[in-house]
């Protein structure tokens, strides 16, 4: 890192072709470049084990790929999860948790590698993923209960006296949903990049003794790895627990 | 062999489940907070009524965000 450069100049936001567009802005960004790196390499890693074309009739055909193993292990993984915390009927739903799990998952990782961008680490992008999830959760919700899903609202067996507090509550932790998965998301990556900065700041300040802060980054930079996991996990988990409120509400 | 594959993705799941407990309970309590005071100037602003809105609504998310986490622990409880 150059001298006075600031940590935060990573998160910076740079146009790489200028598009106008009737005075809109609609640039293609840094932002944008590493979204679409993103979904093609999504795309590419589970075509590309089942385009197997070559025939050969012989043992090795039935054995399946790394590269396919890889891949039918991210998807049994969301399988799964969607099995313990929907049932049987969020199958359905399975295309909208996987691509949502992917996305994040990967835009995290590649946001891992040095000179990359972290597109997780603008709060735009998580809470445009957020409302994406918190209205479809709704419309499904009225969808399948109609008027009933105000009914969500109302705690089963409580005093009608306490209604007039505990429904403003419950509407306040309904719509806290889409904010407290997009903050969580944004703050995890904006921190952990800030701190990577900030001692690899250090190593070049302190001369020799510039190896401790250098140990700590490369320690620093294993848990980053289990944090970019760990929040695409969450946001998962998260729209399928909201799945499963708007289907069976409570 | 099949029944200690099973056993193995068990315990690596459940940690995970801890793991993402821990995150998720910070910001909960943030989350309705910010929705209360958004809520509460917005109420202000329509209404006229300075205070009152903002003061009000923040205690309601205050006790939003407890009821959140509260919820949440109750449901590590249960997985345990």
């Amino acid at each position: 890192m150059a001298k006075g450069e600031s940590p935060l100049k990573q998160f910076e936001v740079q146009p790489i072709v200028e598009i106008n567009v009737f005075g809109l802005d609609l640039s293609f960004t840094n932002s944008a470049l590493w979204m679409t790196i993103t979904t093609v390499f999504i795309i590419a890693f589970f075509t590309i084990p089942f385009l197997k074309t070559k025939k050969t009739n012989s043992v090795e055909d039935l054995y399946p790929s790394r590269l396919q193993v890889a891949s039918e292990l991210g998807f049994n993984f969301i399988s799964s999860l969607i099995n313990d915390t929907v049932g049987k009927e969020g199958k359905k739903y399975f295309p909208l948790v996987f691509a949502l799990f992917m996305f994040i998952l990967f835009g995290n990782l590649f946001g891992m590698i040095p000179y990359s961008f972290t597109f997780t680490s603008h709060i735009i992008v998580t809470l445009a993923l957020a409302m994406g999830v918190f209205i479809f959760v709704t419309v499904l919700g009225f969808v399948k209960h109609g008027v009933k899903f105000f009914g969500f609202f109302v705690i089963p067996g409580l005093p009608i006296y306490m209604l007039p507090l505990l429904i403003p509550i419950e509407v306040i932790s309904y719509l806290s949903r889409p904010i407290s998965l997009s903050v969580r998301l944004f703050a995890n990556m904006l921190a952990g990049h800030t701190l990577l900065k900030v001692f690899a700041g250090f190593v070049s300040a302190l001369g020799f003794f510039g190896i401790l802060p250098l140990v700590f980054i490369i320690a620093l930079t294993g848990l980053e790895i289990l944090i970019a996991f760990l929040q695409a996990y969450v946001f998962a988990i998260l729209t399928c627990l909201y799945i499963n409120d708007a289907l069976h509400l409570h | 062999m099949q029944n200690k594959k099973d056993d193995k993705s068990e315990s690596s799941g459940s940690s995970l489940k801890g793991l993402s407990f821990a995150y998720r309970i910070s910001s909960e309590l943030l989350a309705a907070l910010i929705v209360s005071v958004i809520l509460g100037l917005l109420i202000d602003k329509f209404f006229d009524t300075k205070p009152i809105g903002l003061i009000s609504l923040i205690i309601l998310g205050f006790l939003a965000g407890l009821l959140n986490i509260y919820r949440l622990i109750r449901r590590i409880e249960n997985h345990k």
